[in-house]
């Protein structure tokens, strides 16, 4: 099971989400609907404006696992 | 399968210029909602069947569907704005038509993706559902037709709006489908094509009946702009006739019905596509082109249907001989101040925040590192307060559907013996329920 990490920010700030993983898959932020590649090689990085307010969820795609809960408030 | 994962999220600067373009779907993300959304579409439900009921006893005779009685008004300097609203979209095409030949590819700081998709596409339609159409006079295409002189045609009827309506579909596939369909110079390519496609149809027919039928803004802001109170007479006068008296008397075009469905399935489809749902459904397809174009005309069919299953209920019930399609086409106009409620609760966001980025990239259109007016360095300012915006959403979303059901209701009493108006709608307000709730949910977890 993996662990799932919580993180706010503000509206407008540039946020750089880094990832390292045992294996491939993929990462997706949901609501801003971007996504990460994942390499086991080495650390993979997605950096944006947190533009959108809300709570977004980032999941592994291939099983939906919850990995990090993004708050963006004003 | 993947059992360890280090993650890191943090912010790295303040506000900065790099954001990902937002049009790629509309304003969306899991909000904090200040009442959960079952909350929410419970009142919803409830405000909307509470209407039906008081209109039902209230409303008894048609108030909206009667004879219009315009007040001439005169607005001073309105030829002066109106000048004005044509040189401003003249000169906005010209930039955004530039953008794509000598600008930068970055989106965010080129300013053609800001003046097409937030300016032209959110803006003026939303001025115009206030204001009165604001996109004719602005038209640059009907401006450069006119000085042209070209002559006027009469239209063969049985067009209608049919090719504005695949205008307008083909349209949101650019904006909501189209992988790059956000970069300067795709939108430089759309801006010729289009001037194409709409050059053959005001050669043969003339400016005002060629963007009639073909022109997806002219139809879109047409239809729109029947909310706003104030409108001109058929002599070109401005005049005062009150908040959507123009809708019911919106002409009986062939492909209006269709035009306002797409509407109303286009944005559905931009909110349903950005769901957390959507992405477990259908994965990583989801984002293939094939796949999101049919789905993007999928989902309009199906709302559609909907549509036309509710007419039909309404054709039964109503106790008048007439056929489904002759009722879908009668209660058409119903459905615009919906168009419009989805619509700005969408983006209203979009326009608020992205949209002042027409005031930086105003000073740097091509991003060359000019400054004009000296706002190039202008950050976005997010002033409007998060939980306010759900309030305005959910707002939007009942007044839309509720105006949907008063404007039915008024023209049930016109079309169907006046015994049977009430039950005629039982149908419609069931699709009016249907669709609010799917409009909260996509809007709360979009």
């Amino acid at each position: 099971m993996l662990s799932e990490l919580r993180q706010a920010v503000t509206l407008g700030d540039e946020v750089t989400i880094r990832a390292t993983s045992d294996a491939p898959g993929e990462l997706h932020l949901h609501g801003y609907d971007l996504f990460l590649e994942l390499d086991p090689a080495g650390s993979v990085e997605l950096t944006f404006v947190a533009n959108i307010p809300g709570i977004f969820e980032m999941e592994l795609e291939a099983t939906h696992d919850l990995v990090l809960e993004l708050t963006v408030s004003q | 399968m993947i059992r360890r994962l280090g993650l890191v999220a943090g912010v790295v600067g303040g506000s900065l210029a790099a954001a990902p373009p937002a049009w790629a779907h509309g304003v969306g993300g899991r909000q904090d909602l200040p009442i959960p959304l079952n909350w929410s579409i419970l009142v919803a439900a409830v405000v909307l069947v509470g209407s039906f009921v008081a209109l039902g006893s209230m409303w008894r005779e048609p108030r909206f569907d009667t004879q219009l009685d315009p007040v001439p008004i005169a607005i001073p300097g309105s030829r002066l704005l109106a000048g004005v609203l044509a040189a401003g979209g003249l000169l906005a095409l010209v930039v955004a038509l530039l953008g794509g030949m000598i600008g930068s590819q970055n989106a965010t700081r080129t300013m053609s993706p800001y003046l097409v998709y937030v300016l032209f596409w959110l803006v003026l339609p939303f001025g115009s559902a206030v204001l009165g159409n604001l996109y004719t006079p602005a038209n640059p295409w009907r401006t450069v037709a006119r000085a042209a002189r070209m002559p006027d045609k009469p239209v063969p009827p049985r067009l209608g709006v049919w090719p504005a309506a695949w205008a307008f579909l083909v349209f949101t596939w650019l904006e909501l489908v189209a992988p790059t369909g956000g970069e300067p110079r795709t939108l430089s390519i759309a801006i010729i094509a289009y001037s194409i496609w709409l050059l053959g149809w005001i050669v043969p027919y003339g400016a005002d009946g060629g963007l009639r039928v073909a022109d997806a803004f002219t139809a879109y802001n047409r239809v729109i702009s029947a909310i706003a109170p104030f409108g001109r007479d058929p002599d070109g006068r401005m005049v005062w006739r009150g908040w959507l008296r123009a809708l019911p008397k919106l002409p009986a075009w062939p492909g209006l019905t269709a035009f306002v469905l797409i509407m109303i399935g286009t944005v559905t489809y931009d909110g349903l596509s950005g769901s957390a749902r959507w992405t477990d459904w259908f994965g990583a397809t989801a984002r293939q082109t094939w796949f999101g174009s049919l789905a993007l005309v999928g989902v309009t069919v199906i709302i559609g249907i909907a549509y036309y299953l509710a007419s039909w209920a309404a054709a039964r019930l109503g106790g008048a001989a007439t056929s489904t399609r002759h009722v879908a086409d009668r209660f058409a106009h119903t459905l615009v101040p919906i168009g419009l409620a989805y619509a700005f609760a969408h983006y209203f966001t979009l326009v608020l925040f992205e949209g002042q980025r027409l005031a930086s990239t105003a000073s740097d259109p091509f991003d060359r590192g000019w400054d004009l007016f000296g706002t190039a360095d202008w950050a976005i300012v997010y002033w409007f307060p998060t939980t306010a915006i759900w309030w305005v959403q959910l707002g939007a979303i009942v007044v839309g559907h509720v105006l949907g059901v008063v404007l039915a209701h008024d023209r049930a009493l016109v079309d169907f013996p006046k015994r049977n108006a009430v039950r005629s709608q039982w149908a419609m307000l069931g699709l009016m329920v249907l669709l609010t709730s799917l409009g909260l949910y996509i809007l709360a977890e979009g």
